[in-house]
């Protein structure tokens, strides 16, 4: 996944937190540099929502002859994203994590779900989904498409 | 035509034996039913949850949501997927009471997917269908 192309799903659930989110804004993490991973760029969600994202794009990986923490920078065919959404419930957090990568204008995304209560973190499924990059009224056809697929899963 | 009624009587009598085998398991099955008021308790909601994806109930993200939201208005759901989970154990140990344990999965298998739409389905009432229909080819 290239920058241009997460920068468009980046806009995608930018347009989406208008529609459906009260106040919510995407924002870029304010202190990348002292980020675990200063080199991958994330954005978080200003405010408290029913939708709380936190998104990398993953511009690097583990070094395969792994010396401690080296990383080595991906090519951006490899790159790939993660939309983490969090909801706060009364029995702990959900929180449903996609990875997300495109190949070929198709967008192919895998949630899992876990929950976590503060004593354990449990799975409770994985989902697929595919969403064509393609327009068909307007450009922004896909963006409602994706945005529904990491968000409601549907 | 002979053929076909000898092959529907067959899956009828295993029918019986897969839904009597079940009936019998249910009758003694000594696992707390869940209610509303259990599925208010943040560990049963949590196992709750854990045997419906294990059943394999929830379709989407949406739905796990939606079940943390409202836990306790699926007691039937998890009651069921509960003894499905317990009855697929007794299958894996061969604890089958002389059921064919191929012919209970298989049914059980059907009940997993009706379950997520008819969580009242009454055994002794799918039991006395399944006699009455095989009364029909004796």
């Amino acid at each position: 996944m290239n920058k241009t192309q997460m920068n468009k799903l980046i806009e995608a659930v930018k347009e989406g937190l208008s529609d459906f989110a009260d106040g919510q804004e995407l924002v870029p993490a304010p202190n990348q540099d002292e980020l675990r991973f200063p080199e991958c760029p994330t954005w978080n969600t200003k405010g408290k929502g029913y939708y709380n994202f936190h998104i990398v794009y993953w511009t690097s990986r583990d070094s395969y002859a792994n010396h401690g923490s080296d990383r080595v920078s991906m090519p951006s065919k490899d790159r790939w994203a993660t939309f983490q959404v969090t909801h706060e419930m009364g029995v702990g957090e959900v929180t449903k994590t996609s990875t997300v990568t495109i190949k070929d204008k198709v967008i192919n995304i895998t949630t899992t779900v876990t929950v976590d209560n503060g004593t354990y973190s449990n799975s409770v499924g994985m989902y697929m989904h595919q969403v064509e990059m393609t327009e068909i009224w307007s450009k922004t056809d896909w963006y409602t498409l994706f945005v529904n697929a990491i968000t409601r899963g549907v | 035509m002979e053929n076909k009624d000898n092959e529907t009587k067959l899956r009828l009598e295993e029918d019986i034996q897969a839904v009597s085998f079940l009936k019998n398991q249910l009758g003694g099955y000594s696992y707390v039913r869940y209610s509303r008021t259990d599925l208010l308790n943040d560990d049963s909601i949590l196992t709750g949850a854990s045997v419906l994806n294990d059943a394999n109930y929830f379709n989407n993200p949406d739905e796990v949501i939606r079940y943390f939201e409202k836990a306790r208005h699926y007691s039937d759901e998890v009651t069921i997927a509960s003894f499905i989970d317990y009855v697929k154990d007794l299958l894996e140990n061969g604890d089958t009471d002389g059921a064919n344990p191929k012919v209970v999965d298989s049914w059980l298998t059907d009940y997993e997917i009706r379950f997520a739409t008819d969580t009242t389905m009454d055994l002794d009432d799918v039991l006395e269908g399944l006699k009455s229909d095989l009364t029909l080819y004796e």
